[in-house]
């Protein structure tokens, strides 16, 4: 005599996005920063963008912060990022 | 004619292999559970009058979401019975909304667990515990409640994302009620609901911190120790700008009632006196600036408002000891949550 049970887990939702298209050459290119708002991240954000300026040409250091670590960007200040700069890095810090 | 589950069907040859099953694909958190069986799933979704692929919530950063049905298995596999089930749909929706910030509360290494204080009608009608032994163990809706909300954080949210250092005891269950007898409002009241509307409130939440004091017969020496508690340099109470839940037991509140205090007025004593000089915080590194004349005189507080204390009576009747739960790092990161029980009510986002 057998019975049978649910299986109790889920898997993702699976969604797609495209990336934006990749440039040739980094040089010249507008940098922006996403400081996730941790203690720290905009020190450890600063350092990356300084070395990859001096290492790729890289122009400028747009910083923005998060309003929160664990949410993501808001629409709003990613758009505003996105029309000043051509690429971002965003880090973690603690 | 009952509704098509769509979870995918194990068959076992009985309890015993359900239970060894359930360990071996790492679908528990650590207990045995009760098997989830087709009709128990049915029957808990019938009492919350939901259909199986009704969307309760959702964490968007990770692309998962909780239907009903999934919230059901795992709610029979915790040991609820099916009246509680509405409790558990309500809690799942609070945790689902924005502002909870589930993902940050449930990956944090910081190790939060989600504190439910159940009020209303409910409570009682499904046998709650409000006394002695609050936090347990002992009480069936309780303990399974609460246990409830973390096998569907386990097996539905992504356990793989939990990265808590400690984690602590409340990650199994951590669900109370709230003693209504008195004249106090009770906790839902104070957050806008009617009384006779049963509700749920949901809080990221450390470990009980138990405050002693069987000698004080005065209220405000009482509400001084609470305060001493929550102003610990180690909680985020102090190093960020949190809420925090305090649960005054009986014999307290009865040294305070006696005296006229209301909830607001033991809330705003704490928030006044649940402080400590911002010389302190850089002795503690919380604040890495040196210290300057005037920060032994100058207070940081606990909590930034009075409202953002969660004030709860509850407890045994016998004994002097009350507690507060400190928040999880900030209220710009989570907020608690009062969700009505058995309305519906977009919880996902």
């Amino acid at each position: 005599m057998t019975f049978t049970v649910l299986d109790p887990t889920n898997e993702p939702v699976e969604t797609t996005f495209e990336k934006a298209p990749r440039p040739e050459s980094l040089k010249g290119l507008r940098l922006g920063l996403i400081d996730n708002g941790k203690k720290n991240s905009d020190y450890l954000v600063k350092k990356i963008g300084g070395r990859l300026r001096s290492l790729y040409g890289l122009s400028g250091d747009h910083l923005v912060r998060k309003p929160s670590p664990s949410h993501a960007i808001p629409p709003d200040m990613a758009e505003a990022l996105a029309g000043k700069v051509d690429l971002v890095v965003a880090g973690i810090g603690d | 004619m009952n509704p098509a589950l769509l979870s995918h069907r194990i068959e076992v040859e009985n309890v015993e292999q359900v239970v060894e099953t359930f360990y071996q694909k790492g679908w528990t958190d650590g207990l045995p559970v009760v098997p989830p069986t087709e009709e128990k799933v049915l029957a808990f979704l019938g009492a919350a009058g939901l259909a199986p692929d009704e969307i309760l919530g959702a964490i968007p950063e990770r692309n998962r979401v909780f239907t009903a049905e999934k919230v059901a298995i795992n709610a029979v596999m915790a040991g609820c019975l099916p009246e509680y089930f509405p409790v558990v749909v309500a809690a799942v929706r609070g945790i689902s909304r924005p502002e909870f910030g589930l993902h940050g509360v449930c990956a944090s290494t910081a190790g939060s667990a989600i504190l439910m204080v159940v009020n209303g009608p409910v409570a009682g009608a499904i046998g709650l515990n409000n006394g002695q032994n609050l936090m347990g163990p002992g009480n069936r809706a309780n303990a399974t409640m609460g246990r409830a909300l973390r096998l569907v954080l386990y097996n539905l949210a992504g356990r793989e994302f939990d990265r808590s250092t400690l984690g602590h005891p409340g990650k199994y269950t951590y669900c109370i009620s709230e003693n209504e007898t008195g004249s106090w409002a009770p906790l839902h009241v104070m957050r806008g609901l009617e009384k006779e509307t049963s509700a749920v409130t949901l809080f990221a939440a450390e470990g009980p911190n138990q405050v002693q004091n069987h000698v004080a017969l005065k209220p405000e020496n009482i509400l001084n120790t609470i305060a001493d508690r929550m102003r610990s340099l180690g909680s985020f109470n102090m190093g960020g700008d949190c809420e925090c839940a305090v649960i005054i037991c009986p014999e307290h509140y009865e040294t305070l009632i006696r005296d006229g205090w209301t909830k607001e007025g033991v809330r705003k004593f704490l928030y006044e006196n649940a402080c400590r000089p911002l010389a302190d915080l850089k002795r503690g590194g919380l604040n890495e600036s040196p210290i300057e004349p005037g920060d032994e005189e100058t207070m940081v507080r606990a909590v930034s408002s009075s409202d953002h204390i969660l004030l709860v009576m509850a407890g045994g009747g016998a004994g002097r000891f009350s507690a507060c739960m400190p928040g999880w790092f900030s209220r710009h990161m989570s907020k608690a949550v009062t969700e009505p029980v058995g309305v519906t009510c977009s919880g996902g986002t």
